[in-house]
């Protein structure tokens, strides 16, 4: 009984830490540059205390308590800078070298040509999320971990730090078992 | 006699270990930074009052210490007094606005608590809410809006 309880945890611990970025030291110096800075840490252990607070009996809060309860972390860095070409493509590719092995899908890549706007999301096999929200001035990378229905991506735009509109109208996730194929939607 | 021994340490016993209360937070950074919080006599049962009535951001109770002076170590100074059992949950850093709030969390199967700590040049709040259950969430999903409904109701 107690080999299973330690192999179930290290199961569970392992997926987590498989879904969790690391922002490199070299990220992180965006915010020296950076005019505003937002960076947001949720723990399994608080995000589970939440949902023991929410209510079954309530229709919001039973629904808010799904989505919760399959949360096991969230951590978003956003970076606002008061110029354009304060973060590279280079800093960005810190973060996209993370979600390169097989066990990640790029379910939504959208760029605007018009207002020089990008977002990609990745999907891990085993739910987790990463998003990737780019501006000239602005910066924003989401992760999200636990288990994720991709069909309930538009429904976190706005909370947990996930940018409202992440999903462009019309985009319908869809974990693609071949790696990552950029489809890029311009809006020129 | 034995019986109130007994009490006492039963109470003691069900505190976590180290469990820092405002009152602590606040003396010790008072201590570290060599400066008092600023006395402000009835503000404290006026802003429980609003509390009670408004329930602020879904706030139960709230305490609350500002500081002035010196404040560049404030932020350093806090998250030394709080010790480990607050988990910084939100950390904005305005170079714009030049302030900068850390919002610490402490949660257990009975409360669900917030600490936030504000600071700018020459001037600093401590805040310490307790959450209502249904509230939590709102503050999950978006702690920077909640911390600004907050501020402006208190001020």
């Amino acid at each position: 009984m107690r080999y299973q309880f330690v192999l179930a945890l290290a199961v569970s611990v392992g997926a987590l830490a498989a879904q969790q970025l690391k922002f490199t030291a070299a990220f992180e110096r965006l915010s020296e540059k950076a005019t505003e800075t937002v960076n947001v840490s949720l723990d399994p252990q608080t995000l589970g205390f939440a949902s023991k607070f929410l209510s079954d009996g309530n229709k919001d809060e039973a629904q808010a308590k799904k989505v919760v309860s399959k949360l096991t972390g969230i951590q978003v860095r956003s970076f606002e800078f008061d110029k354009e070409g304060a973060y590279t493509e280079a800093d960005v590719n810190d973060i996209r070298a993370q979600v390169k092995g097989p066990e990640w899908s790029l379910i939504v890549s959208s760029r605007s040509k018009k207002d020089r706007e990008s977002a990609e999301i990745y999907l891990h096999r085993d739910g987790g999320l990463v998003i990737i929200a780019a501006e000239p001035k602005e910066l924003t990378v989401v992760n999200i971990m636990g288990k994720i229905d991709p069909s309930e991506l538009r429904s976190l735009g706005g909370q947990f730090g996930v940018p409202k509109n992440i999903m462009p109208e019309g985009a319908t996730p869809k974990p693609s078992p071949a790696k990552a194929k950029d489809k890029d939607e311009d809006e020129e | 006699m034995r019986r109130l021994i007994l009490s006492a340490l039963l109470i003691l016993s069900a505190l976590p270990a180290g469990a820092a209360s405002f009152q602590s937070i606040v003396e010790k950074v008072e201590s570290d930074l060599g400066v008092r919080k600023v006395r402000m006599p009835g503000v404290g049962l006026l802003v429980n009052s609003f509390v009670f009535v408004k329930r602020p951001g879904g706030a139960s109770s709230l305490n609350l210490a500002t500081f002035e002076g010196e404040m560049s170590r404030f932020q350093a100074a806090v998250q030394r007094a709080a010790g480990r059992e607050w988990k910084p949950m939100v950390t904005v850093r305005s170079k714009r606005d030049k302030e900068d709030v850390i919002i610490y969390v402490r949660a257990d199967s009975s409360k669900f608590e917030l600490l936030i700590a504000s600071s700018e040049s020459g001037e600093a709040t401590l805040v310490q809410l307790k959450l209502e259950g249904k509230r939590i969430l709102d503050w999950l999903r978006d702690p920077v809006q909640m911390n600004g409904t907050v501020s402006t109701s208190i001020q």
